[in-house]
């Protein structure tokens, strides 16, 4: 079943067009991963899928892509019901510095103005921050702000954020770039646990990480989507040779 | 070796050009200690808390002085920090570029009108409106609250306040706008893609990461308010008094400092002057130094 369809999108900031005619689909509760060099394209496509990439200056989005059944680009289509539903995790943590850890995780429900109780509340925040795996190093700190986390601690907060609004997607933007090897390695177990739960799509230039948590992998070359399938032919059997020169280290 | 020379001119020059700008500083404050000892010596704490200024039985007390100053000056911020917000957001948020630049510009040419030319149009403008349409209209409404008894004037408090307002908008919302323009674009990508509205992504985040930052422009704005001279003295009716209502005339210490200092042959009237500057001089530069202190604070954080 596919979650995400796209159909002939093309994407450009200002006259740059960084998307060219992408047609793809995403499998529902499947990790899927994005690859390729440094600008080719592969965030700005995870942008288009919330509609991220239309709040950009200058950018431009055309084409289709299906939620299930809704074409998210269709006109009468609030992006913000469409955000709601698809959570995001960024390259860096960007936790709101002016709310404590607590208030971060419930933020989605806070700022939606649903009225929930204290035990709701509650329930959602350790929830979330289990499924994120990071509840046992916070749950006495919930009051502190994100300051005091370190790096890693932060960006799984990030994710437990993007969790507790229950997300049918959850798209990631290289969240392990910026963190050291351990905290990588957590995020990874991480992302594992929560194929259960939601459908992942994670942008990575790092072909090891691909390899190691997706089940299907894209790759893009400037713009264009080269070769998508399953991530264990993609890394030992890829179909082009520009997939085959990428993945062996001739160029990126 | 020349070269050398050159630059230990320069460098001291420079040590001395700033090292002049301390000492200015240090020996204004001097300066108007040394001339306020007469008043302090024979008023002493009395000065602050007397309502009388009699220069012919020679007494003076500041307190409706400084009574007018906190009030217009408050008044404005009151009137001023919400509109000001209101404009660096439709400025940092809102607005299309061709806007954003049109508005900056007009707030900053606002910020740099004499402030007489704002005290002639309180005077002929703004003061008979309050009198005839302002006033009235108020005092229909909150006529029952204490702030709002009495005949309105036209010159008062409540115009000097408006008139106070104006003139601290351009402060407050320029400083404003810089702040939240500051408010790092991850963290307003992190409430849209929670699926927060623009309203919620300005209201929650923005605000919520530059609230300290206003809070400072605002002070800044009310330490602009609180020295303001010329304009307040041409509207503030010039009557020494303390009244709880708006509508009446009064002084503020610069309406004071300004239409007596002419006039001040005797020593001791010369000396309640300028331990009235001197007050003023503490507490605008103690305000700035509060809020400047603040801003960088966070400027250095980010």
């Amino acid at each position: 079943m596919d979650k995400i369809r796209v159909e002939n999108l093309n994407a450009w900031f200002g006259f740059m067009h960084v998307l060219k005619n992408i047609n793809l689909s995403f499998k529902e509760k499947y990790i899927s991963a994005i690859i390729g060099p440094s600008g080719c394209g592969k965030t700005t496509l995870l942008r288009c899928f919330n509609r991220l990439h239309e709040l950009s200056p200058g950018a431009r989005v055309e084409g289709k892509i299906f939620l299930d059944d809704l074409n998210i680009y269709e006109k009468d289509v609030d992006p913000v019901i469409v955000r709601r539903r698809i959570g995001m995790v960024f390259q860096r943590p960007n936790l709101f510095s002016n709310m404590t850890i607590y208030d971060n995780v419930i933020a989605g429900y806070i700022l939606n103005n649903k009225r929930l109780s204290k035990a709701e509340k509650d329930e959602i925040v350790e929830g979330s921050l289990r499924l994120a795996g990071i509840w046992e190093e916070v749950k006495n700190r919930l009051r502190e702000y994100p300051s005091s986390l370190s790096g890693g601690q932060q960006q799984r907060v990030c994710i437990a954020r993007a969790l507790a609004v229950q997300p049918e997607v959850l798209l990631m933007d290289e969240p392990t770039s910026a963190l050291d090897p351990i905290s990588t390695y957590r995020i990874e177990e991480t992302i594992r646990e929560l194929k259960k739960e939601v459908t992942i799509i994670i942008v990575t230039h790092n072909m090891q990480q691909a390899a190691r948590v997706s089940d299907e992998t894209v790759f893009m070359y400037l713009g264009e989507v080269i070769e998508i399938g399953p991530t264990a032919e993609i890394f030992t059997n890829p179909k082009k040779k520009l997939t085959e020169e990428y993945i062996t280290g001739k160029f990126g | 070796m020349s070269k050398n020379i050159g630059d230990k001119i320069f460098k001291g020059l420079a040590i001395f050009a700033s090292l002049l700008l301390i000492l200015l500083v240090i020996s204004l404050f001097l300066s108007l200690v040394i001339y306020s000892i007469p008043s302090i010596k024979k008023f002493g704490f009395k000065f602050l808390i007397d309502k009388i200024w009699d220069p012919v039985a020679d007494k003076y007390g500041a307190l409706p002085a400084i009574y007018g100053t906190l009030v217009t000056s408050f008044l404005a911020l009151l009137i001023a920090f919400p509109i000001s917000i209101g404009i660096a957001i439709f400025i940092s948020e809102l607005a299309p570029i061709f806007l954003k630049r049109l508005f900056s510009f007009i707030i900053e040419l606002l910020g740099a009108i004499p402030s007489l030319i704002y005290g002639m149009w309180g005077l002929f403008v703004l003061a008979p409106l309050v009198q005839l349409k302002i006033g009235p209209f108020i005092q229909k409404i909150l006529g029952f609250l204490p702030f709002f008894q009495g005949y309105p004037m036209g010159v008062g408090y409540l115009t000097a306040g408006i008139i106070l307002s104006i003139m601290i908008i351009p402060t407050i919302s320029s400083l404003s706008r810089e702040i939240l323009m500051a408010v790092p674009i991850d963290q307003r990508e992190a409430g849209y893609a929670l699926g927060m509205t623009k309203w919620e992504v300005i209201s929650k985040v923005v605000l919520g990461n530059a609230r300290s930052g206003i809070f400072a422009a605002g002070i800044l704005g009310l330490g602009r308010a609180l020295g303001e001279a010329v304009a307040v003295t041409m509207v503030i009716g010039n009557f020494h008094d303390i009244s709880i209502s708006l509508f009446s005339p009064g002084v503020t210490i610069t309406s004071v400092i300004i239409n007596q200092f002419a006039e001040a042959t005797g020593e001791l009237k010369l000396s309640a002057l300028m331990e009235l500057a001197l007050i003023l001089f503490l507490t605008t530069f103690l305000i700035m130094g509060f809020a400047r202190y603040y801003i960088l604070k966070r400027i250095v954080k980010e």
